[in-house]
Order: C-alpha cells, then sequence, then structure tokens
C-alpha cells in the first residue's frame, strides 16, 4: 500500500490568509483548503466563539518547520485581530444582508453568485510568503511601543471614565510612526510598516467617526428622577447606554439632554408629548428616530426644531409637553430616540 | 472484510486524506454530505420566535420547534457528524472507517427524521383542536392532539406559564391558524387561537 506520511499539525507561514491555522489543518488533512476555509468561515458567523478558539489556535499552534510557538504567532493574532476588527470599524451593520435582499431578484442573485464566485477566490487562491523568524521577531518588537500606547488608552478607558481618551488616540501612530523613522536610521524598518500603517488606519478611523472614549465601559441604564433638573449628562465609552426620560417631571424650561457612547447603542426615550429638538450624529451605523425615520451609512446628522423628532410630523397633533434639547453621538452603533417606551 | 473489521491487525485502507484529489474514493463524498449535514443541522438548533396575541389578551411568545427532543437529536448530530466526517476522511483502520460510516449513516438519518418530525407534528384538524378544553390535563392533550408544532411561554396574572403550540391545518386565513394551550400544574389553563 502506498501511504502517506501524514505530517504533524501546524501553522502555515506562507500561502497564508489570516493565520495559517486552516491551511495546517487543510495540509495535515490533506484536504482542499478552500473549502475548509469556507466551512471554517460560514461556521464562525453564528458561532462567534470559533473565532476565540482560531485566535488561541494561532497563539498556540507551532508553525511550519517549529516544534513550539515564536515570534510569528504574536504576527499570526495580530492579524487575526486586524481581521476581525476591521469589518467592525469601517462597515458595522451598514452592510447588512437585508438590504441586499430585500432587493429584487434580478438584483441580488447575480448580486449574490458575485459575491459567492469573490469568496471563492479569495479563499482559494495563493497568499505571498510569510515572514522569518527574524522578520518575525523585528515587526512585533517595533509594534509593542504603539500597542502599549493602545493598550494603556485601553485600560485608562476603563478605569478613568471621566477622561476623553479619544484625544489621545493620535499618540499610537505618532509612536509606530517614530520607530519607522528610527527603524529607516538603523536599517530595519522594512517589518515596521505594517504596524504602523495599521495603527494610522485605526486611528483615523476612529477620529473620522467621531468616538468620544468617556464614561467607561459596559452598559447603562439610567432614569431621570422625579426631582426637576434642567440639565442631563451621560455617557459611556464602549457599551450601552439607555437613557429614560419618561419620568422627568414637566416644566416650561427647557431641558438639555447630552449623551454619548463611543462604541455601541444609545437609546434615549422621551416623553410621550414632550416638544424635542434634536442635534444628533452618527460616525458609523444607525439613526432611528421613531418608526419609519431610519438611516444607515457613515456620518449621519440630523438637527431638527421644537416639536419634531426626527422629521416626525403627526397631523392634528401638537406637542405640549416640556420642551427637550437633546444632544446626542455615537461614534460606532446605533442611536435610537422614541417617544415613550418602544 | 468482516474480519479485518473485527481486528485492529487488519491491513490498512487508502484514506481519502491519502491520495491525490479528484482520486479520493467514494469516502470523499460521504464526508463532504456528512459536513453540509452537520450545518443542517446547526442551522435547525434555533427557530424564529413568534406571537400569539388579541386585543386584551395575553401574548404567546413561541417557537414551532417541534417536540423537546427534536433540538436535542439537532445538538447531538452536529459534532456527531463533523466526526463521521473527519474519521471517513483519516481513518486507515477498517473498524474506523466502519464507524465512521455508522455514525455518519445513523446521525444523517436522525437529522433527516427530526426534520420531518418538526415540520409534520402538531398539525391536527379544528375539531381535534376544539376537543380540549380548558382543564384537560396534558397526557389528553397529547393523547389527542400528539406532539406539539411548537413551545412558548405567557404572562398570565403576573405568572409564568409554559404553553404548547399546535397548527390547526383547516384555518383558510392568516388569523387563527395556532392555537396556544397555556399549562399550570399539569391541566390546560388557558387556550388561545392566534
Amino acid at each position: 500500500m502506498n501511504e502517506r506520511q501524514r505530517p504533524s499539525l501546524r501553522r502555515r507561514v506562507d500561502n497564508r490568509l489570516v493565520g495559517g491555522v486552516v491551511g495546517g489543518l487543510a495540509d495535515w488533512l490533506n484536504a482542499p483548503v478552500g473549502f475548509l476555509r469556507v466551512i471554517v468561515y460560514l461556521a464562525m458567523t453564528p458561532w462567534p466563539v470559533l473565532l476565540a478558539v482560531y485566535a488561541g489556535a494561532c497563539l498556540v499552534l507551532p508553525a511550519r518547520g517549529h516544534n513550539r510557538p515564536g515570534w510569528d504567532n504574536v504576527i499570526a493574532l495580530a492579524r487575526v485581530g486586524v481581521v476581525a476588527a476591521a469589518p467592525v470599524l469601517f462597515l458595522g451593520n451598514s452592510t447588512s444582508s437585508d438590504s441586499l435582499l430585500r432587493r429584487s431578484p434580478e438584483l441580488w442573485i447575480p448580486l449574490s453568485a458575485f459575491t459567492l464566485v469573490g469568496y471563492a477566490l479569495f479563499f482559494s487562491r495563493s497568499y505571498p510568503r510569510g515572514p522569518s523568524n527574524e522578520e518575525a521577531r523585528a515587526t512585533v518588537l517595533g509594534a509593542a511601543p504603539a500597542f502599549a500606547v493602545a493598550a494603556a488608552i485601553a485600560l485608562g478607558v476603563s478605569l478613568a471614565p471621566d477622561v476623553r481618551w479619544e484625544r489621545g488616540i493620535a499618540l499610537v501612530p505618532l509612536v509606530a510612526g517614530a520607530f519607522l523613522l528610527l527603524g529607516i536610521r538603523s536599517g530595519s524598518w522594512r517589518p515596521r510598516i505594517a504596524p504602523a500603517v495599521v495603527a494610522a488606519f485605526a486611528a483615523t478611523a476612529i477620529a473620522a467617526a467621531g468616538v468620544r472614549l468617556d464614561g467607561g465601559v459596559g452598559n447603562r441604564v439610567w432614569v431621570a428622577s422625579a426631582a426637576a433638573s434642567s440639565h442631563y449628562a451621560q455617557s459611556v465609552a464602549v457599551g450601552n447606554l439607555t437613557l429614560d426620560l419618561t419620568n422627568m417631571p414637566r416644566t416650561n424650561r427647557t431641558v438639555n439632554v447630552r449623551a454619548s457612547v463611543g462604541v455601541g447603542n444609545l437609546d434615549v426615550r422621551v416623553p410621550k408629548n414632550a416638544r424635542v429638538s434634536l442635534d444628533v450624529k452618527v460616525g458609523r451605523g444607525v439613526l432611528d428616530l421613531t418608526t419609519g425615520h431610519r438611516k444607515e451609512g457613515l456620518d449621519l446628522h440630523v438637527h431638527t426644531a421644537h416639536g419634531l423628532v426626527g422629521g416626525e410630523r403627526v397631523p392634528g397633533k401638537d406637542f405640549h409637553g416640556t420642551p427637550v434639547h437633546l444632544v446626542a453621538s455615537v461614534g460606532s452603533g446605533e442611536l435610537s430616540v422614541y417617544r415613550g417606551n418602544p | 472484510m468482516l474480519r479485518g473489521v473485527n481486528s485492529l491487525t487488519a491491513p490498512l485502507l487508502r484514506a481519502p486524506a491519502d491520495r491525490r484529489a479528484w482520486r479520493r474514493g467514494i469516502r470523499a463524498p460521504l464526508a463532504f454530505v456528512a459536513v453540509i449535514g452537520a450545518f443542517w443541522a446547526a442551522l435547525n438548533f434555533h427557530t424564529d420566535p413568534q406571537e400569539i396575541f388579541g386585543f386584551r389578551s395575553p401574548v404567546i411568545h413561541y417557537t414551532l420547534d417541534g417536540p423537546g427532543w427534536v433540538h436535542w437529536t439537532f445538538v447531538l448530530a452536529c459534532p456527531t457528524l463533523v466526526a463521521s466526517a473527519v474519521l471517513l476522511w483519516i481513518a486507515r483502520r477498517p473498524v474506523t472507517v466502519t464507524l465512521g460510516v455508522l455514525l455518519f449513516a445513523v446521525s444523517l438519518a436522525s437529522v433527516i427524521g427530526a426534520v420531518i418530525v418538526r415540520h409534520n407534528s402538531g398539525r391536527v384538524e379544528r375539531s381535534e383542536l376544539d376537543a380540549v378544553r380548558v382543564g384537560a390535563s396534558r397526557s389528553t392533550v397529547d393523547q389527542l392532539l400528539g406532539w406539539p408544532a411548537g413551545h412558548g411561554h405567557a404572562r398570565i396574572d403576573g405568572e409564568r406559564l409554559d404553553c404548547l403550540i399546535y397548527v390547526n391545518t383547516s384555518a383558510r386565513w392568516y388569523r387563527g391558524q395556532h392555537l396556544g394551550l397555556c399549562v399550570r400544574d399539569g391541566r390546560v389553563v388557558y387556550r388561545m387561537f392566534g
């Protein structure tokens, strides 16, 4: 019998798409790598926990030709992080398949066919040579200072919620750029390009979306007290915030409400008869101002006068309740304003 | 061959993993079907939530998930089919190949059976539904109507009750298609068409 010697399970370094785990699995099984990639990708859609399993495998599975994890494992993990974060950062909810499926079959059938062909090509084609151990080491060490600054900011976001941490984001590409320049002087600049480019893109995306990183991390529900006040302010850096103003005492003075969410969803519930004026913006995501007034995409702004909620006009109905001026922003996520409870 | 199946010392077989592409033998398409079957089972883990509600009536939240055991059939069959795909692909010993084929056959048959049961259970005529009155015991319901088409819950007088859902095959309109029977202490205490 012509028995094939089965190789050890190792990650691919050359010709890998992301971390080389599925490629290594395909080499081990002598199976078509494109098919396995599609299966793993499809399985990750309903079970995101598989992404964590994949990331773990990137970290612990040695590269081909090695018997223990090395510098390339960190590179593989970073590649998984970039691939997982990029769609959330740049596309998010605005690319829901619902919008495609709602269109006519004449449009979505060829579009779906093109998408499938694109996926097949993307998952089956060959990819370039991976880094050597020395190149991987130089890349990891070159990215370490910028990563340390980003990690310090992430720690600050959760530990010091009163600070506007987004103002420090520019430090990340600056540090990465400085180390790239130092690399040019010492002749080791090439491995530091990728971390600098990723840092620049991420910082630009965060700045362009207007993400505010104050208010801490986690979900928060805030209910207006029965005591009269003319100013309310709440913010969350990463998480969901619900502002329930429905129990706010009725008054003739304008009540100013400020709310912000950096990454996450913001729900504001105003009293049913309130005269609401809005100054709201969403960097990337969804703006939902009462039923039927919904926008998806990038850089969404709405500014309305008293008595309206996002262009809402109810024939024969005037709002005579408390005047509410709402200034709200969401960097990446969904901002919803309801009358009463949804 | 049968002697070989029973022996760990039997000659090794060539697995699809040991062969060139397009020359992998019959086990390769079986492994492919097993993977697709695993996805099919996984897609059936959850069903869309629906509601029965009427004017001044409690709302019944439910899913048409079939009898309770169907869900666990899918949950068990999914990893079993993946395991059978791996065995079919890499196994060289006749005993492991046989195990892979058995796992494949049993788990794929159970997925197909569970899908059929889910789509056919709880479909009854209006007259059969009307035979079940408030106060009927759970066993009477099972006797008269068989396995439910789905399960749900409703909050009635502040208490959360489990509900069984049946599909009225005599309904001509969307309204009246589903019947919810909410049960407390083994007895039907509330019935509602929606």
